[in-house]
């Protein structure tokens, strides 16, 4: 019988598949893979009486719905990739930190706090990004170099979390792991660099093994990893699980190998 | 023995929560055994993620189910400290639509129950019959509603809810249960079980507080059930007993660390309990 794979994703806005995605998809039904594509919000799930029915589960929704989906599933004995307990470090970004941290993987310093106006004594030691601490995207994200220019209270309802911003750093690195396999690209930081490619760069292997650190860490296959360089080295300042592989060559194929590969290993 | 309580800052007590009877009680107990306690108040101030990096207590007590204390306990376990109740059954706990597969597949009861990011996907369940609706997240039955039918859906609910962040929200849906106007709370302190029985909807003082009633077995053995399939070790069920003869009974909440309000042995067991956890034993 054929081996079923089950996506669980989140509908954008506009409402359309990722063209990778959409790719991966394809090169997994030509292998004779049979692939469901599901959107947990707009389902009705019948939760007391749920049962697995997909060799594997690949998320690719940080939803709440779909991480109760996933922990759902992963109790009742499913496979899933990423790992459920890698998907919610990767999603919050305090447990991100604490993980990062226990790693010894060089970071930049982290706060917290519950309201943003609080944060407006840390900005004599120099700007910060304040980040929304289970944000995706990009979203939500402000940088403060001034208590005039922190974000409104309405912005960070539950709490506040906040690096040091690496003023000296040019560009951001983001590099993309399937598996072992690392790729990278260099872009200017904006708001809303998550929409844009970026340009392919070269790799050191030191900055490959803070990577493949930061994979072993949360237990993550699936993985970005964004980077800030400066003269002094490297620093992480974010983790995301099942990014959107922007730039990277071949980024449908190489993921339908992967999912391919994690379905046979069983 | 250094035992930390962590507590959530409420935005109408800038310098801090006032504790509850039973957390005073509690701490007040543990300090006369010789246990350090401190109160740390989550939100109070700017913390150092680096900080959390080396805990410095023997145990710390979530006492706070707000996000940011939640999140500040994965933390300190992820840096190596014991936390009571534990940052993965307090995170199963806090998601009820988990909970509630969870309590299904190990044999606990519980009414038939859906999960949806769309209110106009209920439609069809409301025909036949009401639905008790609740958010994924919460406490103290709040936001809690009773949609009578379909007409009731477009009255209570956006239909598709957003979270503060703009991620889409959950909704959680569970079949309306007769309750023979009754709510029904057991509380749990590792072992030691207890039960009140409280009129619903209450319409005095004392039946906010209820009234202390002995436990049957078969209850006892699903609350027990409900800890140990969570992970909690301190936890209140919220029971539905059906007043039809049928003996039948529903779980419809579960609480990590709840008030244990109207139990006088509470403050006596949580110091025991905590003590003891802090010194490495139980679990």
């Amino acid at each position: 019988m054929a081996m079923k794979v089950s996506l669980v994703l989140e509908r954008g806005s506009p409402a359309r598949l990722n063209p990778i995605i959409a790719e991966a998809c394809a090169r997994l039904q030509e292998r004779g893979v049979d692939v469901a594509v599901r959107f947990p919000e707009e389902e009705l799930l019948r939760v007391d009486t749920l049962a697995v029915d997909a060799d594997l589960y690949v998320l690719k929704s940080s939803t709440s719905l779909a991480l109760s989906l996933a922990t759902m599933l992963d109790r009742l004995g499913g496979r899933l990739l990423n790992r459920l307990r890698a998907s919610i470090a990767a999603r919050d970004k305090l447990l991100a930190a604490a993980t990062l941290a226990r790693a010894g993987i060089p970071a930049p310093r982290s706060l917290v706090a519950g309201q943003p106006v609080q944060l407006a004594g840390e900005l004599a030691a120099g700007p910060l990004i304040v980040k929304p601490y289970r944000g995706a995207y990009g979203r939500g994200v402000a940088v403060a170099d001034a208590p005039t220019s922190l974000p409104a209270a309405a912005a960070h309802p539950e709490l506040v979390f906040a690096q040091e911003f690496l003023t000296n750093a040019r560009t951001d690195l983001k590099v993309f792991a399937i598996g072992d396999e690392l790729f990278a690209v260099r872009k200017a930081f904006a708001e809303d660099s998550f929409l844009h490619a970026g340009q392919p760069a070269h790799l050191s292997p030191d900055v490959e093994a803070i990577v493949h650190r930061v994979g072993q860490a949360f237990g993550l296959e699936l993985y970005g990893v964004d980077l800030a360089e400066d003269e002094d080295g490297v620093q992480v300042f974010d983790v995301n699980f099942f990014p959107g592989y922007r730039g990277v060559p071949d980024a449908a194929r190489r993921l339908a190998d992967y999912i391919a590969g994690a379905l046979q290993r069983g | 023995m250094r035992i930390a309580f962590l507590l959530q800052a409420s935005k109408a007590d800038r310098h801090g929560p006032g504790l509850a009877r039973v957390t005073a009680d509690t701490i007040a107990r543990l300090r006369e055994r010789g246990a350090q306690v401190d109160v740390m108040v989550a939100g109070a101030q700017v913390l150092e993620m680096a900080a959390l990096a080396r805990p410095q207590h023997d145990l710390y007590v979530l006492k706070s189910k707000a996000p940011l204390t939640h999140s500040l306990a994965g933390v300190l376990e992820v840096a190596g400290a014991s936390v009571v109740n534990t940052f993965s059954a307090s995170t199963l706990t806090w998601d009820k639509i988990a909970t509630t597969q969870a309590l299904a597949a190990a044999g606990v009861p519980v009414p038939a129950s859906w999960a949806t990011g769309r209110a106009a996907a209920l439609r069809p369940l409301l025909i036949t019959g009401p639905l008790w609706v609740k958010p994924q997240h919460g406490k103290s039955g709040r936001g809690v509603r009773r949609v009578e039918g379909p007409a009731g859906l477009d009255a209570s609910l956006a239909d598709e809810p957003l979270d503060p962040y703009g991620f889409p929200l959950p909704l959680f849906a569970q079949r309306d249960v007769a309750s023979g106007g009754l709510d029904f709370k057991v509380y749990v302190v590792g072992d030691r079980v207890w039960s009140i029985v409280k009129p619903w909807p209450p319409r005095t003082p004392h039946d906010k507080i209820g009234t202390s009633v002995p436990l049957q077995p078969v209850i006892r053995e699903a609350a027990l059930a409900t800890g140990h399939t969570l992970g909690l070790e301190l936890y209140g069920v919220d029971f539905l007993l059906p007043q039809d003869g049928s003996g039948e009974f529903y779980v419809v909440d579960v609480n990590a660390f709840p008030g244990y309000n109207g139990l006088a042995e509470a403050p006596a067991a949580l110091a025991d309990y905590l003590y003891q956890r802090g010194r490495g034993q139980w679990r």
